[in-house]
């Protein structure tokens, strides 16, 4: 397998685990997300990837959207986290540490005994 | 503020995502346009707005594939393997080990009551019932009973390993069965 391709493939559900958290915090919309994941090279995400994805966490009931005048600009398309989609974010945070606490244990000690 | 070459790519993208719901396909739209819109406001060049949009088809493509997979549930590329991978290996695990549990529990079972019986018939003198431990070894009508008895254990006991097996490994068929079914653990896959 590419390098990039499993970069990209374990990048696909973090990243829609960071959408959540991001939303979590408070209404976000699609420019603004995309402008914070720049900030962080493995989570950067193009415009493609993020609409389409916020529009399927839209569309299973996790975020829900509202549009609302800018003082600056264009009205801008709000994203909130719906009560299932809060659910989903905290089982997300569980075993997101479930796993990266494992893959450390791996890397650390690779298998062996570690009483 | 969005130049004509924005709004061709809105046109272009609106006409590529005739395939959803106006409703949807108009939220869509309009979303992308306040993107665009907001970059202008930000000073980026609208040029590399639209460059980092991408091609508007492939954008509408990945607008209808994630939505194929909202419908369908992001697992079921992976739900249809395991069940694939479950119907393999159980169906033919089952194929080799309910028969023969199933014929050693009942059939053991029927043999142990048939022994018994022959014990109880012996020790009352039915002579045609041949009872030995080995060639030439004949068991003495007076201990029929017990041989009987003990024999019966023995058969019995295995009928009844074999029927509790049957009955642990349908219960663990049943379990497996439950976990690939679809749809039931959407979320903690």
């Amino acid at each position: 397998m590419e390098m990039s391709e499993w970069t990209s493939q374990v990048r696909r559900g973090i990243l829609e685990y960071c959408i959540l958290q991001l939303i979590g915090h408070k209404p976000r919309y699609g420019y603004e997300l995309v402008t914070i994941l720049d900030q962080w090279e493995p989570l950067a995400v193009t415009e493609g990837t993020l609409y389409p994805l916020l529009r399927r966490l839209l569309k299973d009931h996790y975020i829900e959207s509202f549009w609302k005048e800018s003082d600056s600009g264009p009205p801008r398309k709000y994203y909130s986290l719906t009560d299932s989609g809060r659910q989903l974010m905290d089982m997300m945070y569980l075993e997101w540490n479930k796993i990266s606490g494992a893959v450390e244990q791996i890397q650390r000690f690779g298998g062996e005994n570690i009483d | 503020m969005i130049s004509m070459y924005g709004r061709e790519y809105l046109d272009k993208l609106n006409r590529y995502l005739e395939k959803l719901p106006e409703h949807e396909r108009m939220d869509a739209v309009m979303e992308i346009e306040s993107h665009i819109a907001e970059g202008i406001a930000n000073g980026v060049p609208e040029a590399v707005i639209l460059s980092r949009l991408g091609d508007p088809r492939k954008l509408a493509k990945a607008y209808r594939s994630e939505r194929m997979n909202g419908l369908m549930g992001a697992k079921s590329f992976k739900g249809v393997l395991s069940i694939i991978g479950f119907y393999c290996t159980a169906g033919l695990l089952s194929v080799m080990i309910v028969p023969v549990l199933a014929t050693v529990a009942y059939g053991f079972g029927l043999c142990t009551i048939l022994i018994v019986i022959a014990g109880i018939l012996r020790t009352l003198g039915a002579s045609w019932i041949n009872m030995s431990i080995g060639p030439g070894m004949e068991i003495a009508t007076e201990y029929s009973m017990i041989y009987a008895l003990v024999v019966g254990a023995i058969i019995g006991g295995i009928a009844f390993a074999s029927w509790i097996g049957l009955k642990k490994y349908l219960a663990f068929l049943s379990e497996r069965y439950r976990r690939v079914l679809p749809g039931k653990h959407a979320m903690n896959g």
